[in-house]
């Protein structure tokens, strides 16, 4: 009899004896038996004590590693560390039959349908290398913790409590929102003029709310084949609820929920997938905050804008002169500049969004080593550097600002756009 | 890039055309291009995404590479039979669109588009057979339904039957707002129609030429123009002068010079009030703003 169907023998004999299951783990890692390794340990984690616990994860998480490897192809790009702190946390036994279903799938035939992928994809951030034959686009997109936090965003105040009372409180206090029977999750619309920040307060968002955050592009859905689309977003779903608490964040969500009004038959399906899959949102899943961002509000189906879906929207509008000056400060930090009046600046840069500042800044440290390359005099970058810049620019914000405006004037019978109103009843006279 | 990309590329330009985003298409399509400059299908969708912004000039040469690198010249001949119609060239637009027919002679929105160029040459009997024949072709041909509600000859109940058939099509909503929009200002349904031309505008807010329409019925049916109006009504500014100037003649013939004068300064009051209201609804507007 050789060593290991002694090993194996002795777990039939002894199924309870954790240190059994872990010797007959070692000796299949050992002949290069990854699957039923795996499987053995995996069995030794339910009757093991901490101390056998953590060696059985850690064996568990290098076989499964070497398994990913094995496979080679498209696999899921998983954190072993993050994975092995999340196995630590399993102690629930229906997590642990879980676990051990997921060793039985493995060890089965690989033939399944596609209709499957999308839970398989979860399981495989469950425990790495379990599951790493998925072909769709969905699979690839990235699952962040972000850490940026409200702390981060310059300014904004009124936004950032705006955020707070309507996604951060509820996110934080679910008992007391169950009670009043209110759900956490469902949907945000940030919209605004581009480059005032919508994709970073919403990664801040994420932050504040300690959730997982998966960004989510159009190119990230579209497929050519009929149908794909449509599996793609319905799979990005399934990942969010699978990880709850998280926070899916659509950029551009124009380009998917475009106006069925104005769009082509093909577009149409993935806007009625995104409905549905919205609906489901909120009918059975709490925890899973949708967040969209969009330069045009008015370009999304109106269906998508309804109670239930994107059911709060938030104007994101150009930041303040509080905002700006913070952000000229964040963006001269570390240069080679003189102090500078950063009031000033962005006193006179009334309607700049984040991205024009940033453009201010780089013009005139291009300006200033533009005169040193010309002089051969090294010199700092001055106040005067920074109002030839700004001089220079313009306010990209401004021709959204207009549409909005003539928008506003003949659409906000509903008060969808309120936030906008109030925004241009107090700058709307210099636009 | 690789092929996998590539499709996944053209993909993504086909959406955002089919959105209307021309310019983030562009973008993608040079993309595209610096990996395949000959692809001559890339040349074309420019040339179009290009005659779409209105930038004549450059579709009309993207266009030409297209032709240059082997794309279908049936395909091409169409879009630069629309370009020169816009450009004001008539004979190019004819012989383009009479090459694609000769090619396709069963094509309906080649018919319409050749029926389009027909009445704005002022061609209208000739316009009218193609509109025919485009329907004929494909009797639920959008373009050529409102063509047909636009231009042709019709009495209100044919106009009216063209238009339910138009509204069937598969026309953008815009376009079959804006359609029954101008039925009712054709009609003098006034507040119906600037509300279908609102709703078009909701619709797309980055059309300059519905917002001009929608700043132009708010001028015209501001309420401190309703004098205007009426003057209108009454048959214009020499109606008004005549009734002005005859009043005054009138009361002074009877000899009741006051009230000649009263009725004078009246009548030059309502003169300078005629002159300047436009600058006042402005600037009322102004303020209200």
């Amino acid at each position: 009899m050789d060593r290991l169907e002694w090993l194996i023998e002795l777990t039939a004999s002894r199924p309870e004896d954790a240190q059994s299951w872990y010797w007959l783990g070692m000796e299949h890692m050992n002949q290069g038996n990854t699957v039923q390794a795996i499987s053995a340990f995996t069995e030794g984690i339910k009757h093991a004590d901490e101390l056998l616990r953590a060696q059985l994860i850690t064996e568990l998480s290098q076989a499964a590693v070497g398994l990913q490897q094995k496979s080679g192809g498209l696999s899921v790009q998983v954190d072993v560390q993050e994975e092995q702190e999340e196995l630590e946390e399993l102690e629930e036994p229906e997590e642990l039959e879980e676990l051990e279903e997921l060793v039985e799938q493995e060890g089965r035939s690989n033939g399944r349908t596609r209709g499957e992928r999308s839970e398989r994809g979860f399981k495989s951030i469950a425990n790495p290398g379990l599951q790493v034959i998925e072909g769709g686009k969905s699979s690839q997109i990235p699952v962040e913790r972000p850490t940026v936090s409200f702390d981060d965003v310059a300014g904004l105040k009124e936004l950032k409590k705006t955020i707070h009372m309507r996604i951060i409180s509820p996110f934080q206090n679910q008992g007391l929102f169950a009670k009043f029977r209110k759900k956490s999750g469902g949907g945000v619309l940030l919209y605004g003029p581009p480059g005032c920040g919508k994709t970073f307060i919403a990664k801040a968002t994420a932050g504040e709310c300690r959730a997982k955050f998966v960004t989510v592009h159009i190119t990230d859905i579209l497929d050519p084949y009929i149908g794909v689309s449509e599996q793609n977003l319905k799979d990005l779903f399934d990942k969010a609820r699978y990880q709850k608490p998280s926070i899916m964040f659509f950029d551009e969500i124009d380009a998917i929920g475009f106006n069925r009004s104005k769009s082509s038959s093909n577009l149409r399906a993935l806007v009625d997938t995104f409905l549905a899959e919205m609906e489901g949102i909120d009918t059975s899943t709490d925890q899973v905050l949708i967040i969209g961002a969009t330069n045009m509000p008015w370009d999304v189906d109106p269906a998508l804008k309804r109670p239930g879906r994107f059911d709060r929207m938030i104007f994101v509008a150009p930041p303040d002169e509080e905002a700006r000056a913070q952000i000229y400060e964040l963006k001269m930090h570390d240069r080679f500049a003189e102090d500078m009046d950063y009031t000033r600046l962005a006193k006179s840069s009334e309607f700049f969004s984040g991205a024009d500042i940033d453009s201010v800044c780089e013009r005139a440290v291009e300006i200033v080593l533009e005169e040193i390359m010309n002089t051969g005099v090294e010199r700092k970058i001055n106040m005067k550097d920074m109002e030839l810049a700004l001089s220079k620019t313009q306010p990209s914000t401004l021709e959204w600002l207009r549409t909005a405006k003539n928008y506003v004037k003949y659409s906000n019978q509903s008060g969808l756009y309120n936030d906008i109103e109030e925004y241009l009843k107090k700058y709307g006279k210099r636009i | 890039m690789e092929e996998i990309a590539l499709r996944d590329q053209d993909s993504l330009i086909s959406h955002y055309m089919g959105m209307g985003r021309y310019q983030q298409a562009i973008n993608l399509i040079y993309e595209s291009l610096a990996v395949n400059p000959e692809e001559g299908y890339l040349h074309y969708r420019l040339g179009l995404c290009h005659y779409y912004l209105d930038q004549l000039e450059e579709a009309e040469l993207q266009l030409a590479n297209a032709l240059s690198f082997g794309f279908d010249r049936e395909i091409i001949m169409e879009v630069q039979g629309h370009l020169c119609v816009e450009a004001g060239r008539w004979q190019e637009a004819e012989e383009a669109y009479l090459e694609v027919l000769r090619e396709n002679p069963n094509d309906a929105s080649v018919h319409a588009a050749y029926a389009y160029l027909m009445m704005k040459t002022g061609h209208q009997k000739k316009a009218d057979q193609l509109l025919a024949a485009a329907l004929r072709l494909d009797p639920d041909n959008a373009q050529a339904l409102r063509y047909r509600f636009m231009f042709a000859d019709k009495t209100r109940e044919e106009k009216v039957e063209v238009l339910e058939r138009y509204m069937h099509s598969t026309d953008s909503d815009t376009a079959k707002l804006i359609q029954l929009g101008l039925d009712c200002l054709y009609t003098n349904r006034y507040s119906r129609a600037r509300e279908h031309f609102r709703q078009a505008y909701l619709l797309d807010p980055t059309n300059q030429n519905l917002l001009e329409v929608m700043k132009s019925f708010d001028r015209d049916f501001h309420p401190l123009l309703a004098p205007l109006r009426v003057v209108g009504l009454i048959g214009g500014p020499g109606v008004m002068w005549v009734i002005g100037i005859g009043s005054i003649m009138g009361t002074r013939a009877m000899g009741w010079d006051k009230a000649s004068l009263i009725v004078g300064g009246i009548y030059l009051l309502f003169v300078i009030y005629s002159w300047s209201a436009l600058g006042i609804v402005s600037l009322v507007d102004k303020f209200r703003r």
